[in-house]
């Protein structure tokens, strides 16, 4: 570890100008992530900002049923709000089966939005990699990939984005709030993560100084039945190596609507708009949940490694939808 | 308690810190919510069905007041 400098602000204003004034500076909340990769030379910031103790750490219910959580609120007291698990199950399964009760205590939601990838060649500082050095290469295209991406891959980065809740987020149409030198603005949660391409050290559209100040959950009724699938290769403390957040609302029979997202497959939570339009209008049932889940897939981009993730999404895509129908997974 | 979950939690000051609080938040009604909320604590003894027995002695002990 390099040493670096270390300050503590007491307001919003007083934390964007000290990072905007400090070019090699970063915000730093929780620290889950972090503080590991400042150890491992991974990050070299000159300058810490640590954000703790900024007003931003409530969970507000909005008068139209909406939900506004600071950016500074702990995975865990998100989690356990009582509107949280009524309203918006997914959003809470996703916290709970995420990380540790430990590391949930700590971890702020904005730096859930930040957390980089679990990549090892990433999170190691000395193989090539187009995230950590742009332009040197991407080691896990040839390399141990099975955990990698299969969806929205590009030839210079393959890394899976590793949230939990942020599927859930994305699957709710989730507003992040951010304010900067140039004022305030909203991102809706799906722009606020940017594909690879050819720029994948660009994770999001932040700018230098910019910070998270809320997400915003819209009122949504189909969110009351909800539920996050996580499939791992181990029951707790493990990243997904699939997993689905899924809301539907069935009339007659007939699917009315649903919200469909991925997790563990997409170098971004992957909302999966082509299952959703395949599933609109459709019976609830098997044969189109299983339609849906293949239209979504068509589009993967496996390795030799990860190619059994296109089976394993599909096969969480039904079962998800079916325990939210009751129906016959079949 | 047993010997086994108990000095494996006197080793083990965060497991001893996660224990009290999934006793004092409720995530003990059985031994699958007890090794959830007890999950990220390692223990180099692997002691892991004595720990459970540990805090269910606690849990029922409480109760039994």
């Amino acid at each position: 570890m390099r040493p670096f400098s270390y300050a503590r602000v007491a307001d919003v204003a007083g934390a964007i100008a000290t990072v905007r004034d400090h070019p090699g500076s970063a915000f730093l909340a929780g620290g889950t992530t972090e503080v590991d990769l400042v150890r491992q030379n991974v990050l070299r910031p000159g300058l810490l900002v640590d954000i703790n103790d900024l007003p931003l750490n409530g969970v507000e219910d909005l008068p139209d049923g909406g939900l506004r959580i600071g950016a500074l609120a702990r995975m865990s007291d998100v989690a356990q709000a009582a509107v949280m698990v009524q309203r918006f199950p997914v959003i809470s399964q996703a916290l709970l089966l995420g990380a540790s009760a430990q590391l949930r205590n700590m971890a702020s939601m904005g730096g859930n939005l930040c957390q980089r990838v679990r990549c090892s060649y990433f999170r190691d500082a000395t193989p090539p990699c187009n995230k950590r050095d742009p332009g040197s290469g991407c080691a896990a295209l040839a390399g141990f990939n099975r955990g990698h991406a299969i969806l929205g891959t590009s030839g210079k980065c393959i890394a899976t984005h590793p949230s939990d809740v942020a599927v859930a987020l994305v699957a709710l149409d989730a507003v992040v709030h951010t304010r900067g030198t140039a004022g305030e603005r909203a991102i809706g949660v799906d722009g606020f993560f940017l594909l690879p391409g050819d720029t994948p050290e660009r994770e999001h559209p932040l700018e230098h100084g910019e910070l998270i100040t809320a997400i915003e959950v819209p009122a949504t009724s189909v969110a009351r039945r909800s539920v996050y699938l996580k499939v791992r290769d181990r029951e707790s403390y493990e990243f997904a190596l699939v997993s689905v957040a899924a809301a539907v609302r069935v009339q007659d029979g007939t699917i009315a609507d649903v919200r469909l997202a991925l997790g563990g497959v997409g170098t971004k939570p992957w909302r999966a708009r082509r299952a959703e339009a395949s599933l609109l209008g459709k019976p609830a049932g098997g044969t189109s949940f299983a339609e849906a889940a293949d239209q979504e897939l068509a589009m993967a981009t496996p390795t030799a490694l990860n190619a059994f993730k296109v089976e394993l999404a599909q096969r969480a895509i039904v079962r998800a939808l079916a325990i939210l129908t009751n129906g016959d997974a079949r | 308690m047993t010997a086994g979950g108990r000095s494996a939690l006197v080793r083990d000051a965060g497991g001893r810190w996660s224990a009290v609080a999934l006793l004092e938040e409720g995530h003990a009604a059985d031994d699958g919510q007890i090794a959830e909320w007890m999950s990220g604590n390692i223990c180099r003894c692997a002691a892991y069905p004595n720990i459970r027995a540990a805090i269910r002695d606690v849990r029922d002990a409480a109760g039994g007041e």
